[in-house]
């Protein structure tokens, strides 16, 4: 979750069109690329993560290129209608289609497809594997 | 060497003429350099890709039974990186340097490899500064004797009479990572305990 906010509450706003940016591997060697548009939240994230470090066991970096910037608030359950804008119950990142999501670097490229095989298990929206283009 | 690619020249500019030109399989470009104008250009985006397979950096642009030799500026992709949007030809002459990223291939595998650490490689192009016949398809950079927290840097890579490394001296290239110490397994065992 972010460290400092300036405002505690946000809309929900629509996802709209694909990634301009964000979109190539710049860190690593390979990544995993959202092919769909979608909220991931900071447990999704960091479940990736931890998929991550137990299946490498140290070797490698992974790289996380998304953050959970956004607050999505709900309202507790048998609450009557009204009183206003629930309070923030998690954090999302919103992901166009094209964003890279994780990437990695320093092993083989069969590891790095099981990890991110791994990974793309633990997100709600469909990925798929891409290496560094070079240019 | 060079790779010929005919291209044609189109009239008709901006982002809803050149969605046009690649409905019709085609990828608009633009071609510069040399103090003369800029060209509007359209070719194959079959031959393009067959460019980029090979590991030649010149191009013999063919157009109008003229030939002009260039090096790709820049490629633009999409949003998914498959497919070639738009694409920056610089004009070259034989008998003028210029300065290309060139790839570095690391050979070998570290010494401090087997005490535990990390190869990281921080940069994998250099700056080459030299003349169109002269640039080098790789440089070849041996790493097996480097040792844990040992690094290589521009200067370590040697000369060449042909070309020139244009990037600063001290820039490194590739180090030895110490091993980590029990960050990430505590991590993992915290995640286990639970």
């Amino acid at each position: 979750m972010p460290k400092r906010q300036k405002y505690r509450k946000s809309q929900r706003g629509k996802i709209r069109g694909k990634a301009n940016k964000g979109n190539t591997v710049a860190f690593g060697e390979y990544g995993l690329q959202s092919t769909q548009a979608g909220w991931i939240n900071s447990r999704q994230i960091e479940a990736g993560r931890i998929t991550s470090a137990h299946f490498l066991k140290g070797s490698g970096k992974v790289h996380i290129r998304i953050f959970p910037h956004k607050t999505v608030t709900a309202t507790p359950q048998e609450t009557r209608m009204g009183k206003g804008k629930g309070e923030p119950e998690y954090y999302v990142a919103c992901v166009k289609p094209g964003t890279v999501l994780y990437e990695i670097g320093g092993v083989p490229k069969e590891v790095a497809k099981q990890v991110m095989n791994r990974i793309s298990h633990k997100m709600p929206v469909r990925c798929r594997f891409v290496e560094r283009r070079e240019e | 060497m060079s790779v010929p690619l005919s291209i044609k020249q189109r009239s008709l500019i901006g982002s809803n003429a050149c969605k046009r030109v690649r409905q019709s399989g085609d990828v608009p470009g633009v071609l510069y350099g040399e103090k003369k104008e800029s060209l509007h250009i359209q070719f194959s985006n079959e031959d393009f890709v067959t460019y980029q397979r090979q590991k030649d950096r010149i191009l013999a642009l063919q157009m109008d039974g003229k030939e002009q030799e260039a090096i790709v500026q820049k490629v633009q992709y999409d949003s998914f990186g498959d497919e070639v949007v738009h694409v920056d030809f610089l004009r070259i002459s034989s008998d003028k340097e210029i300065t290309v990223p060139v790839e570095l291939d690391f050979k070998g595998t570290p010494k401090g490899i087997q005490f535990g650490g990390a190869t990281n490689i921080r940069l994998k192009k250099v700056n080459v500064t030299c003349l169109p016949s002269d640039i080098p398809k790789s440089i070849t950079v041996d790493i097996s004797g480097l040792d844990i927290s040992e690094q290589l840097r521009v200067k370590d890579l040697g000369s060449s009479d042909k070309y020139k490394v244009a990037n600063h001296s001290e820039t490194m290239l590739v180090i030895v990572r110490p091993p980590r110490k029990a960050k990430g397994k505590t991590a993992a065992e915290g995640e286990e305990e639970k």
